[in-house]
């Protein structure tokens, strides 16, 4: 399969009796991003680590391109594995010029125009004789990308470059890093624990937790149909509701949903909820009630407690008002099926 | 058995005696001259900071050489007396002129560990202590007190360390303590066994307070790490006050810098008025300089692979290795001394009586040292620079060259500089082991000082302080540079 660029197989690392990763099993296609998400300490940045050679895995096998790298009696050191990596920190180094950090990797013999190729792929021409600690943050970034480029690594591997990063900035250099990224069809690992991040950078994400893969997925395909409510929690937004599946769909404490299912007929299960799948109706009969208001611009996002005491939240135009206190009808209507796990 | 002689037993007696009294008593000097110069509008407190922790910089033979000389029963002090009708002066020698000349000397550990701390603890503590209705004063007491505590633990022990090493002071003020009692040992007596059970003790003892001091070191960090100041925190207005802390603070500066400058300096114009010989001191200031040239990159060599395998994380082995060096830190000058001569006499004749043997005992004192300053300078290289050179396709030997070493620079020279000053001090092991007629500064100053000859003493004393303060200058300068 030469259309594979990075293989994991079976792979697992732990520190002390801490373990780290478990029996991780991951592709990563040719010219592909791949996200790593997952909240702190969930595995992802040892994943990264361990493709780098930075870590020994205990057992489980590694391969970049063709070549085995780690695994079967094999460690190629990190600096014979053609990868690239962008530190969370950049790790510029302090004593050298902006161009000789990029030329660090480089052969002699090319290295002059592989550094003003990479100054112009970044956008950073003319900057050449800086030393880094004259560079703003998402300047260092650039050249922390530049200098990773450069040798012209078979993947490049980046964890939580954005963190050092000030909001703004961030949203900025993400879209010019992802169209470098694919401007070139580079194959890419990007690890973060910012499910919006994730969203945007990724082809497909991975999504960790305590060690071992929850799902990979497309962001669409994570975003609507998580595969457990970790993932589904993970993505953010959510509430969940009790409810039991029927023969068309779903019956939870705020009515029928008609939908596919494959769980047996009279299963209990938690239906992962979000607001844009809600609406209100004022309806004095009713026993949910809208407990506050939240404005957010274009719209009103509504807390609501439902008679069994579960809250769910609801997405509302902002022209529609509703007091706090005032009981309301509480529908399901997502256009699309909910997510659901057994309990 | 020698090791249960009640002689013995008193020798262990004055060591412990004094080893528990320097670091008492030098908190009592150190906590106020920290509080003063950190939290008070103290005038000149800046200044005050920097004499007061001079006296590190003077070697400890100099230093109780300058008190006899002057507080001593037919000292200065009692020449000026004279007309008064006093004809002696009460004896110094024994515990209290070691006690005295000792504290002086030791109570600078105290107060830079103790003013780190002052300048890391958070000042919201002390305000909440206020808000809550204490006074300034109950404040200090039940509030920054308790956090000074690690500071105060692992400063007292590098003064409790210090004071048990200690060759110069407690042989000038002739206080049997072991280094004392060892060297007159090894000297007196043919059977040699006396001053190596006395030796081992002294390392057990020193050993054991090493260990406390690396876990009271830890604590301190941890507590520094999580209570970093971010704001100055206000100062305590002295108002009247102002007069008798300006007044403490002069003592302290009088007595641990100003007497014993102008004293060393009066001895140098008698001394050159009467024609000290200065052949003799062009040998010894050459062969000081030589020796410790040579000390300094040695000492290097020997850490910087013991840095860099401590340095390495989450490694058991690292760790062992930095503990083994620390405690080699332990080991007093007149020890080594003593083990180089037994092993060099019996094993290696060749080099027994030379330079080589020397610079080994230099080798063997200095290499912890050494680390110490590589390992401060390691730690602070963030390792993903490291990784990052490996990443971009160089080997480890590539990059320690080319990022790594590069970016300790200064540590290095740091390293070099302390390595250097400290071989010129150091007088036990370079008495025992210097060859035969080769006289460095530090035994020319020795053996003047043993023989009350204070001029004599003046001008070589003069010239080591000068010259081991090159490298210190050069090296601070550097740094306020950059």
């Amino acid at each position: 399969m030469s259309d594979v660029a990075v293989e994991c197989r079976g792979l697992t690392k732990s520190f002390d009796v801490v373990s780290a990763v478990r029996n991780l099993d991951l592709a990563v296609e040719q010219g592909e991003i791949l996200v790593l998400l997952g909240p702190s300490g969930c595995g992802k940045t040892t994943t990264l680590r361990l493709i780098a050679g930075l870590e020994v895995p205990d057992a489980g096998s590694i391969r970049i391109g063709n070549q085995l790298v780690a695994g079967e009696g094999v460690f190629v050191a990190t600096e014979k594995r053609r990868i690239g990596m962008v530190f969370q920190d950049y790790a510029l180094f302090p004593h050298l010029s902006v161009s000789q950090n990029i030329a660090f990797g480089v052969q002699q013999r090319s290295s002059e125009t592989r550094v003003q190729d990479g100054l112009r792929v970044v956008g950073l021409c003319g900057v050449g004789g800086r030393m880094p600690h004259e560079l703003s943050g998402g300047q260092q970034q650039r050249v922390a990308l530049a200098r990773a480029l450069a040798p012209h690594p078979a993947v490049l591997l980046l964890d939580e470059p954005f963190s050092n990063l000030d909001a703004g900035l961030r949203l900025q250099v993400r879209a010019e890093i992802r169209d470098i990224l694919k401007a070139n069809r580079l194959t890419a690992i990007f690890v973060t624990h910012d499910q919006d991040e994730a969203l945007f950078m990724g082809d497909r994400i991975a999504v960790f937790n305590a060690g071992s893969l929850e799902q990979v997925a497309t962001p669409e395909e994570l975003f609507f149909a998580p595969a457990s409510r970790f993932v589904a929690e993970f993505m953010g937004q959510a509430d969940f509701i009790r409810g039991e599946t029927t023969e068309h769909g779903l019956q939870t404490e705020i009515g029928p949903v008609l939908q596919p299912v494959t769980l047996a007929v009279g299963q209990r299960v938690e239906v992962a909820i979000r607001a844009d799948d809600v609406t209100l109706v004022a309806d004095p009969q009713s026993k949910a009630k809208v407990l506050g208001r939240s404005f957010r611009g274009a719209v009103n996002v509504y807390r609501v407690r439902l008679p069994s005491g579960r809250i769910v939240h609801s997405l509302q135009p902002h022209t529609l008002k509703l007091a706090d206190g005032l009981l309301v009808r509480v529908q399901a209507e997502p256009g699309h099926p909910l997510a659901h796990f057994a309990i | 058995m020698l090791l249960f002689e009640a002689r013995t037993l008193r020798v262990l007696a004055r060591s412990g005696a004094l080893a528990l009294a320097v670091p008492l008593l030098s908190a009592l000097l150190a906590v106020p001259l920290a509080w003063l110069t950190t939290r008070t509008d103290l005038p000149l407190r800046r200044m005050w900071a920097v004499i007061t922790a001079l006296p590190l910089v003077i070697p400890s033979y100099i230093f109780a050489y300058l008190l006899v000389s002057v507080l001593g029963s037919r000292g200065l002090m009692q020449q000026l007396l004279q007309p008064l009708g006093v004809e002696r002066l009460p004896d110094i020698e024994g515990f209290p002129g070691a006690l005295l000349a000792l504290t002086l000397l030791c109570y600078p550990y105290l107060l830079l560990t103790v003013r780190a701390a002052l300048l890391t603890v958070d000042p919201a503590l002390e305000e909440a202590g206020r808000s809550l209705g204490l006074t300034p004063w109950r404040t200090f007491v039940r509030i920054t007190l308790p956090l000074l505590r690690p500071a105060l633990a692992g400063g007292g022990v590098l003064a409790a360390l210090y004071t048990l090493r200690d060759f110069g002071a407690v042989s000038v003020m002739r206080y049997g303590t072991f280094t004392r009692v060892i060297y007159i040992q090894y000297q007196s007596a043919f059977d040699r066994s006396g001053a190596a059970v006395l030796a081992l003790m002294l390392v057990a003892l020193t050993i054991g307070l090493q260990a406390l001091e690396l876990n009271t070191r830890g604590r301190a960090r941890y507590h520094r790490g999580h209570a970093a100041a971010k704001r100055k925190p206000m100062l305590v207005p002295l108002g009247r006050w102002r007069w008798p802390a300006l007044l403490f603070c002069g003592a302290v500066a009088l007595l641990g810098v100003g007497i014993p400058g102008a004293v060393l300096l009066f001895w140098l114009v008698r001394g050159l008025a009467l024609g000290t010989p200065l052949p003799a001191l062009w040998g010894a200031t050459g062969n000081s300089v030589f020796v410790c040239l040579g000390a300094a990159p040695l000492a290097l060599l020997g850490a910087l692979p013991l840095a860099l395998l401590a340095g390495r994380q989450r490694s058991g082995g690292g760790r062992l290795v930095e503990r083994v060096a620390y405690s080699a830190f332990a080991l007093p000058g007149i020890v080594v001394g003593l083990a180089l001569v037994f092993f060099g006499a019996r094993y290696v004749p060749a080099i027994y009586q030379s330079v080589f043997l020397l610079q080994a005992g230099y080798l063997i004192l200095f290499v912890p040292e050494a680390f110490g300053a590589l390992r401060a300078a390691l730690g602070s290289v963030n390792p993903s620079l490291m990784e990052a050179g490996r990443t971009l396709g160089r080997a480890p030997a590539q990059v320690l060259r080319s990022v790594t070493l590069p970016l300790m620079r200064n540590g290095v020279l740091a390293a070099l500089a302390i390595v250097f000053l400290t071989a010129m001090k150091e007088l036990p092991a370079t008495l025992i082991l210097a060859p035969p007629g080769m006289g460095t500064l530090a035994t020319s100053i020795w053996g003047a000082v043993t023989q009350a000859y204070f001029a004599a003493a003046a001008l070589p004393a003069v010239l080591l302080i000068g010259i081991s303060s090159v490298p210190l200058a050069i090296f601070t300068l550097r740094e306020t540079y950059q």
